[in-house]
């Protein structure tokens, strides 16, 4: 017998093929599928966890905070752009480093550094990161001053999560000096709720052109947090998911959105990530400088700025993609420089810095490498020069209020480097 | 197009889902043929020349020789299609390996002829499309069966893709009738092809690819390599090409099964054979077949004398080695196993595999099941040698290497040193689970036939091999199938 709608003549081939299973009642079948639905689960959480190395989601979604990574830890993890094993110790408040005392000690001058992975820098030790090298270059400069610096970057985030994230927390830490680390290579796009595939807290502009808070998914973001806890599963098809999207994309030579940032005239959708970019800017400035505390942009340059060999691939990629736009390597630059000019915010580039120690201007030769690989996060090098780019601003800014002349000398130094 | 490509994946769902949404079986074998030329011109559009010329060749040769009784008219026209089939297949498979071997003899004799080089590009499946159009026309000479008027259906028959470019070389007879019967849909024929297509992927992606990193890597540099490291390299080359090619087969007969088409098995667990001879009726049994139906049989077959037997054995033997590849290595692999099937005769006491299961029955094989099965496993790694290493030299260094070790017992003491090898070390375990698989489902056409088993037992089964397909199909370097050069 063959299923009820199997009623045309099949041939003699076709019926062999063709297996016979029992009739079932609803529940039954219902029970069966349930059954098989647990035991499929079981089998791929079993098979995650006995063979996958080492799977662990540092990054914890924060309906307030938009983003932390997770809350005290303290655990070696392998990371596979510096190939190492690197030791990762959060605070309660869930970024990399000791808890800050509150309140402020006397005569402690307290950095906040905010910031993507290229801050929180979870592909070095602690003291490799740059804001690591940041402290200790900005006390080796100043006697009479404790510098602090704190590390806020975490994977992920856009100027809107940090914006929050001051509001909420870190204006409780008293800090004199606000750094937000504009990431150039994603930050534009990550802010632009329609572009970014981020689950992050964002800003929108409502009907009346005025920014607009658009909160994380409060079901998303739990779901999201007590599976990355609980199920192996979860986070390798996340890994898995990635990998296939990316081969996917590369085989397809489909054109990343985030890389239309360096195309000139900028789309319409990139245009818009601007202009959303320079609203956050302009209130997360306002809001800083009416607690009557420092702030600053430094722009943590993406290996695209820095390497023309990086930015060439890029535009050999967009044109077999059937782009016709200029590819300019400085855009993301002059964009954010517009947008600080023109609402005065102070602000440190690196990228002058970071091309003057990789002269060549060429990825693949190893000895100019700024970044791992040529072309992903920091590397040790990376950080450092970052650090060193920052400290001798700072310094100078400090100066420019009541600088002593042995500092003076000291920014001179570290100017030459 | 590469079974394990991406672009399958989408030409696979996109040429299904219309087949079964056509109402006329004419319009699913005209999308079958159209979907088909699409898939073999994914690797180069002139291919499709070259096949199509074939196949009408042997459409109108083969309604000429039904069409007369005339014996002396119908084998004319049989020799033509021989002639034009092989000589399509001697051109761009042949043609550099015996000018090349010309040039060599006749500089001995001390003649310097520049004959100058062809650069002939071998088009995929060729030596696969060609037998399966010259057994067509051979079984209408012998009146084995009546030739089809529509071009659109023997076109589709030559063409079909699942099994286009290597396997199974489908018969006439099997495969021509499915095209000329309605073909409806069934929710099995999906269960039942994806679950043959996701075991195939599994040999393919998880198990072949995986050891051809470290097989390449050897034999590519027989020099440097120790013999232990030589002997397991052999020993995964045997895993390596059963996987890559019964994978191949898998894949292509579960599409198959998937357009309501039955292809014919090509493997049946060969590896748990107990003598040659049963290996070769479990190791490619559509290109086995083919052989003993049209070379061993016309030659005389067993209605012969016993020397002769033998001899036809062996040519047949050899004219399979040379199918598989223009080069002596594969002369010498074909004549190996030639010379064994020739010379041994089983002994009464050994199971025939028509009448037994592979290895005999019950979970734990008879002492003597496991040394007639390891006897048989080790020489056919043996002329797994000839069939892998680059050139004839790197045969004999090959063989050297390990034969010299063997006897100064550090061979074995070496094997230890290869697996504590991380990568060596997971594709032993792979292999350990594949075989362990196999074994204990032998008595399944595949390991993923697990209707006995509770239901949900039979789902952990198969999401832990999809799961190893996911894994190691998004890490693991993607290889193309080896037997696509033959």
């Amino acid at each position: 017998m063959v299923t009820p709608f199997l009623t045309v003549t099949i041939s003699r081939e076709q019926h062999d093929m063709v297996r016979i299973k029992p009739q079932l009642t609803k529940t039954a079948r219902v029970r069966r599928h349930l059954l098989n639905v647990l035991a499929i689960a079981l089998t791929l959480e079993l098979c995650s966890r006995a063979f996958v190395p080492e799977q662990f989601e540092m990054v914890v979604r924060d309906l307030e905070v938009g983003r932390t990574l997770v809350k005290n830890l303290d655990r070696d993890f392998y990371n596979n752009e510096s190939r190492r094993l690197i030791r990762v110790k959060t605070n309660s408040l869930g970024f990399r480093g000791a808890d800050p005392e509150v309140p402020k000690p006397a005569g402690v001058r307290r950095v906040v550094v905010l910031g993507d992975s290229f801050i929180s820098a979870l592909q070095v030790e602690a003291d490799e990161s740059m804001c690591s090298q940041l402290e200790d270059l900005l006390n080796e400069s100043s006697s009479d001053v404790l510098w602090e610096v704190l590390n806020f970057g975490v994977t992920g985030s856009g100027t809107a999560d940090q914006h929050v994230r001051y509001l909420e927390t870190i204006r409780k830490l008293e800090p004199d000096i606000v750094l937000v680390g504009f990431g150039m290579g994603t930050d534009p796009v990550d802010n632009n709720p329609k572009l970014s595939n981020s689950p992050l807290v964002h800003y929108d502009f409502d009907e009346t052109g005025e920014l607009k808070m658009i909160p994380d998914s409060a079901v998303s973001a739990n779901t999201a947090n007590v599976l990355n806890r609980s199920s192996r599963f979860y986070i390798w098809q996340k890994g898995i998911t990635n990998r296939i999207i990316k081969s996917i994309r590369n085989r397809a030579g489909w054109f990343d959105k985030r890389d239309r940032i360096y195309l000139e005239p900028a789309p319409e959708e990139i245009e818009y990530s601007w202009r959303l970019t320079e609203a956050i800017l302009e209130r997360f400035h306002a809001d800083v400088s009416y607690d009557g505390v420092e702030f600053h942009v430094v722009t943590i340059p993406s290996s695209r700025e820095i390497y023309r060999d990086l930015i060439e691939d890029l535009e050999a990629e967009g044109r077999a993609a059937g782009l016709t736009q200029e590819f300019n390597q400085n855009l993301p630059l002059e964009r954010i420089t517009g947008i600080c000019q023109r609402h005065e915010i102070p602000f440190i580039a690196l990228e002058p810095g970071f091309r003057a120690h990789a002269p060549e201007l060429n990825s693949r030769l190893e000895d100019q490498r700024l970044f791992f690989n040529g072309h992903g996060h920091m590397n040790v090098k990376g950080n450092r020069v970052a650090a060193e780019l920052i400290a001798a601003q700072l310094l100078i800014s400090d100066r420019s209020r009541s600088a002593p002349p042995q500092i003076a000398d000291e920014i001179e130094r570290l100017k030459l480097r | 197009m590469n079974f394990a490509s991406l672009a399958f994946f989408v030409f696979l769902p996109t040429v299904f889902a219309i087949y079964w949404l056509l109402p006329r079986r004419a319009w699913q074998n005209v999308l079958l043929l159209g979907a088909s030329y699409f898939f073999y011109g994914w690797w180069d559009y002139r291919f499709c020349f070259l096949m199509l010329a074939s196949t009408l060749i042997d459409y109108f040769i083969s309604l000429g020789i039904q069409g007369t009784e005339d014996p002396v008219c119908r084998k004319r026209l049989l020799i033509l299609s021989l002639v034009s089939n092989l000589g399509l297949l001697g051109v761009f498979k042949y043609f550099n390996f015996f000018m090349e071997n010309f040039v060599t003899v006749t500089s001995s004799l001390g003649m310097n002829l520049n004959t100058g080089t062809l650069e002939i590009i071998l088009p995929v499946g060729i030596s696969f499309y060609t037998f399966q159009t010259l057994s067509y026309t051979i079984d209408i000479y012998y009146k084995k069966m009546t030739a089809t008027r529509n071009l659109i259906e023997y076109m589709t028959f030559v063409s079909f893709f699942p099994q286009l470019v290597a396997g199974p070389i489908e018969r006439a007879r099997n495969l021509l009738p499915q095209f000329q019967q309605d073909r409806h849909f069934h929710g099995e024929f999906i269960q039942l092809g994806l679950l043959r297509i996701l075991w195939g992927l599994f040999k393919k992606v998880v198990v072949a690819d995986t050891l051809a990193t470290f097989v390449n890597a050897t034999y590519n540099n027989p020099g440097t390599a120790t013999g232990s490291e030589l002997a397991i390299a052999t020993v995964f080359f045997a895993f390596q090409i059963y996987c890559d090619f019964s994978g191949y087969s898998d894949i292509a007969i579960g599409t198959a099964h998937m357009f309501g088409i039955k292809l014919m098995r090509n493997f049946a667990y060969p590896y748990f054979s107990q003598n040659l001879r049963e290996f070769w009726q479990r190791w490619h049994i559509s290109l086995s077949t083919w052989f003993r139906d049209y070379v061993y049989i016309p030659l005389g077959g067993n209605r012969v004398s016993k020397v002769r037997q033998k001899w036809n054995l062996l040519i047949t033997f050899l004219v399979s080695g040379f199918w598989h590849g223009a080069a002596w290595p594969f002369l010498i692999w074909g004549g190996l196993h030639g010379a064994v099937v020739t010379v041994w005769r089983p002994s009464k006491s050994t199971p025939r595999m028509r009448l037994r299961q592979a290895g005999g029955d019950g979970l734990i094989p008879k002492p003597m099941v496991v040394v007639r099965i390891l006897t048989t496993f080790l020489f056919v790694c043996f002329c797994w040698i000839f069939f892998r290493a680059n050139t004839l030299s790197d045969c004999w260094l090959i063989i050297g290497k390990i034969g010299s070790e063997a006897a100064t017992l550090s061979l074995y003491q070496g094997f230890g040193e290869v697996f504590r090898i991380p990568e060596i070390a997971r594709a032993g375990w792979v292999l350990l689970f594949l075989v362990g698989l196999e074994w204990v489902q032998r008595h399944r056409e595949h390991p993923l036939e697990l209707t006995r088993l509770p239901e949900p037992l039979q789902w952990s089964t198969i999401s832990l091999v999809a799961w190893f397909v996911i894994e190691y199909g998004s890490t693991v370097q993607e290889n193309p199938f080896i037997y696509f050069q033959f």
